[in-house]
């Protein structure tokens, strides 16, 4: 993959460090004149001396001001390592120095630098005068240790880079699904949202789905944003937010050659050969469905279904109920089973401008639709039905009748879920203002409980969900009253009313059609709704309630009316309304975590709490889902060019990838290891395949140490070549760590590296 | 005093066809008429820092020096002396315990000459490892005891103007500056012993405590 250097908001450090250090800098001079390698050629024989003499030392700047050499006691240390996502640098100075230059850690609360910005530097001195190459850059302490010992009082301060400063915030900030920008604009949206200002990002790969942070920390969720095209979020050496990718060199130059004349002998040379190699992977993720803008704004429907078949015989009548006498005549009975459909799920998504506005379900089957089986007539009397039942029918008996001789294939069940938005041709049903049994009012409309919609949205809620109504349909009678009585009459003395069906079980029951004529019983209808409603912070999208109103038949409480099963109410049959409903209601959210406090309601005429929940969450509250909106678009992209990538897309729709990588030349000599694991912010199987290679490659790479002379001039994740006869040494290495150290003023500078080889590896098909 | 053979008299200046001569030995802003004596005790100094030899992987070795700062000698040459007088005055011998006594660093000017040698670039400004005696010990100027400069391996006077502790280059090249200093030096080792009457014997070590902005 070619590598690209996004450019970025840059920082030209040089003037600070010109102030205060006396020396032969001009003021505003970029650091990077003396990042890049050779200035002159004095420097590329300083960093590897061959038969010249090497000058050469580590300054320190606190808030780019030189600390003079001779305050500096003991050690100078600079680590870095692609593997670490913070770098560390330590120096001392006497403990008196430290109070009267910085001040008192008592008075600090903490190290005397406090704050300040720190930058390491290392110098060399030749005949063309001294050279500076930045080792870190705007670092901030992190610890100080004080020592008393018969060398001295101590001060040794300790710290980390740039990225030190950026770590430990947390941000909140939500890329929509689609928004089609690279991986490197992500990562760099979300660190900035941080506070970073300072960018050297390679694009990488193209990001659609949605990322949503919420109270997130940048660094944590940018890198493992970043492991999906294996990369390293670093903060280089010049203070720049890099994402380098590890393990391929892709072209990158190669920054010094070594050979043993310029390896020392205080530390060894090692390479190490592991037989722990990775043979077989398997990565999987999920990648995101885009739709083009322009073809999403239309209406789709996408039907999906699922058919099981079995050995199975349709039920048919045994017998048929007489309504005059009651005797039973023999039918058909059920047939010969055989292998069929018994069951046909399908799943209907209507989308709107590539929103799902509605989804379906619906269950095909058999169904054999019950009836009423007797009628009771004046003076409690009963009388039968024509009625069909079963192989356990008998006469005068319990068993459930049925309106038809046989079950039939039918539309069993149907459930509607609507979503609705605040968005012009998304909204919702406005009910009457003011309808006690529909609470939510003209909610969904985008208006209040009270008050009908206004044709305006509140400002900062765009796009929000409002809510949902879900319908379900299915087949069933509503129950009717058996007796009926004035106030003050015992149901003993009562008869059940003239008129009134019942089924076999002696349920009243209300039935359609006229008594002793097949058609009537159960119908097809709808038997509960649940709507939900949903309330939200503008701008931010907490979701602070959400209310979810249950709807169905039932009775409310009275004493006017009985039913079998002993049922007192101040109805005459089940009538469709409300009765009950639960709201979680969340906090706002808090440093480390949300309640949620989750109220169960019945209505049987007026409300009553019959249940409360309070749970303890980590996290912020949930966010409302939304449309993006046009204005959620200000800022990400760059450029028009670039807005043009984006797509439509929903963030819960994505589908299943998944790569597999098998090496069997390395099984010749290595036992097979399989590894499989997700990815999820991998967006597309070639991403997959790449990093399904590089975990090959990481894990048949040779770790190789050794230790230089003073070299400034490399760090992590260059690219060296390293010849050295004795260990078969003639490779390519990638730098995983540099450590460069000062100890004392006699002690060597010297540098040492660990790196990693990587051998070539044949993959299979 | 033996006249022959050696470089280092108190009567004679080594390599130099003119200048005076220290007389005697100045510490801690008093001089020393018994350090005259000095040869029965003698004096040696050696330097205890200076160059890095780092062996490599292929035998071959790489010299390093620690960087000290832009303005620094190319190499340290820290001093430590060793030296012994015989203790013929009570007033100097009282003086000598005084100021080992008060653990200062003192200037110490033996009359031996120190060398330098930057990586000058003309109009910049570097700093000698000690000053030049002249002005400090009395009797010394750069009249009396001019310092000897050489560009790139040539005498050269006028390559670099040199006053107290500063040089300032005129010419670009590699300056070595030969001159007569005072060493800063704190008392380390002080032994005394007395072998026969009125024969109290004194052998110290100096060891030089290097200032400058460099």
């Amino acid at each position: 993959m070619p590598v690209k250097v996004v450019t970025a908001t840059s920082r030209t450090a040089g003037a600070r460090m010109a102030r205060g250090s006396g020396l032969a800098l001009s003021e505003g001079t970029p650091r990077e004149a003396y990042a890049t390698g050779s200035v002159d050629g004095s420097t590329s024989a300083a960093a590897r001396p061959r038969g010249v003499r090497q000058e050469a030392g580590i300054e320190v700047y606190v808030d780019g001001a030189l600390v003079p050499l001779r305050h500096l006691i003991g050690g100078i240390t600079v680590d870095r390592s692609i593997d670490q996502p913070l770098q560390r640098w330590s120096f001392g100075v006497l403990f008196a120095t430290a109070v009267s230059l910085w001040g008192s850690p008592w008075a600090r609360v903490g190290p005397s630098l406090g704050r300040r910005s720190i930058d390491l530097v290392g110098v060399y001195r030749t005949a063309t005068g001294v050279h500076r190459f930045p080792l870190i850059t705007d670092g901030v302490c992190d610890n100080m240790q004080c020592v008393s010992s018969k060398e001295g009082t101590l001060a040794v301060f300790n710290g980390v880079d740039r990225g030190g400063r950026r770590d430990r915030r947390a941000i909140t900030k939500i890329i929509p699904a689609g928004a089609g920008l690279t991986r490197g604009r992500v990562v760099q949206l979300l660190l900035a949202e941080a506070g970073e200002t300072a960018f050297r990002l390679e694009p990488g790969s193209t990001v659609y789905k949605e990322v949503q942070a919420v109270d997130t920390s940048a660094v944590r969720l940018a890198q493992e944003m970043l492991d999906a095209e294996g990369r390293r979020l670093l903060w280089n050496r010049e203070g720049f937010a890099v994402n380098p990718r590890i393990g391929r060199r892709e072209g990158r130059p190669l920054k010094v050659a070594l050979e043993p004349r310029d390896l020392l002998y205080i530390g060894t040379v090692e390479v190490g050969h592991s037989g722990d190699v990775v043979t077989d992977v398997t990565l999987t993720g999920t990648e995101q469905v885009v739709r083009d803008a322009e073809a999403a704004q239309g209406r789709t429907s996408k039907v999906n279904e699922v058919e099981i078949q079995a050995i199975y015989a349709p039920a048919v009548a045994s017998y048929r109920q007489n309504n005059t006498t009651g005797a039973l005549t023999p039918q058909l009975g059920p047939g010969a089973a055989k292998l069929r459909p018994v069951s046909l799920v399908r799943n209907i998504v209507e989308t709107s401008g590539g929103v799902v506005v509605t989804e379906i379900e619906e269950v095909y089957g058999y169904h054999w639709v019950e009836g009423p089986r007797y009628v009771y007539g004046a003076a409690g009397a009963r009388y039968p039905l024509t009625a069909y039942l079963g192989e356990d029918g008998t006469e005068g008996g319990s068993e459930p009748a049925y309106v038809e001789m046989f079950e039939r294939w039918r539309l069993i069940s149907r459930k509607v879920t609507r979503h609705y938005y605040a968005q012009d041709g998304y909204f919702g049903p406005a009910s009457q203002v003011g309808r006690t049994y529909e609470p939510w009012g003209s909610r969904l409309a985008g208006g209040t409980e009270n008050s009908a919609p206004t044709g305006v949205v509140m400002p900062g809620t765009e796009g929000y969900k409002l809510g949902s109504v879900t319908d379900y349909f299915s087949w069933g009678m509503a129950r009717r009253a058996l007796k009926e009585r004035d106030a003050g009459v015992s149901w003993e003395e009562i008869d059940p009313r003239d008129g009134v069906r019942v089924n076999g079980a002696g349920e009243g029951v209300v039935s359609e059609g006229e008594p002793g004529v097949s058609g009537d019983g159960e119908s097809f209808r709808l038997s509960g709704r649940e709507v939900e409603i949903i309330e939200a912070v503008p701008v931010t999208g907490y979701i602070t309630s959400t209310t979810v109103y249950s709807l169905g038949f039932s009775l409310r409480p009275g004493t006017a009316y009985w039913y079998a099963g002993g049922d007192e109410s101040a109805q005459e049959r089940e009538v469709f309304q409300l009765k009950g409903w639960t709201t979680t209601a969340y906090t706002m959210p808090e440093e480390s975590g949300h309640t949620s406090i989750a109220t169960e309601w019945v209505f049987d005429g007026r409300p009553q709490v019959v249940g409360s929940r309070t749970e303890r969450k980590d996290g912020a509250a949930p966010a409302v889902a939304r449309i993006p909106q046009p204005g959620n678009s200000e800022g990400l992209y760059e450029s028009e060019d670039v807005a043009a990538r984006a797509m439509t897309a929903r963030s819960t729709e994505s589908r299943q990838i998944k790569v597999r990588l098998y090496c069997p030349d390395l099984e010749i000599s290595h036992e097979k290891k399989e590894v499989k694991t997700s990815v999820p912010w991998a967006e597309t199987p070639e991403e997959l395949a790449l990093l399904c290679a590089l975990l090959v490659e990481q894990s048949a790479a040779a770790p190789v140490g050794f230790v230089t002379a003073a070299n400034y001039t490399v760090a992590e994740a260059d690219w060296v070549h390293l010849y050295f006869p004795p260990l078969a040494l003639d490779h390519d290495l990638e730098i995983q760590s540099v450590q460069h150290g000062v100890e004392g003023l006699q002690g060597p500078r010297v540098t040492t590296f660990t790196a990693n080889a990587y051998p070539e590896v044949v993959y299979g098909e | 005093m033996s006249e022959r053979g050696g470089i280092y008299t108190w009567e004679r200046q080594p390599m130099l066809d003119a200048g005076g001569y220290l007389p005697a030995v100045w510490l801690d802003g008093r001089i020393y008429d018994s350090w005259v004596e000095v040869e029965a005790g003698g004096i040696s100094w050696r330097d205890e820092d200076g160059v890095v030899v780092l062996e490599t992987h292929a035998g071959t070795h790489i010299v390093q020096v620690p960087y000290r700062g832009a303005a620094a000698p190319l190499v340290g040459n820290r001093k430590e002396f060793t030296t012994g007088l015989t203790a013929d005055s009570l007033a100097d011998y009282r003086h000598l315990e005084a100021t080992r006594a008060l653990g200062r660093p003192v200037y110490f000017c033996p009359g031996l000459w120190a060398t330098d040698a930057f990586p000058a670039s003309a109009g910049s400004s570097y700093t000698l490892t000690r000053p030049l005696a002249a002005g400090i010990v009395p009797g010394v100027s750069g009249v009396t005891h001019p310092v000897f400069v050489e560009l790139d391996g040539v005498e050269d006077p006028s390559a670099a103007d040199v006053a107290g502790q500063i040089v300032t280059a005129n010419a670009t090249g590699t300056l070595v500056v030969h001159y007569l200093a005072v060493f800063r030096v704190v008392i380390l080792g002080f032994e005394r012993s007395i072998s026969d009457g009125n024969t109290l014997s004194i052998q110290l070590t100096l060891s030089e405590c290097v200032e400058g902005n460099f």
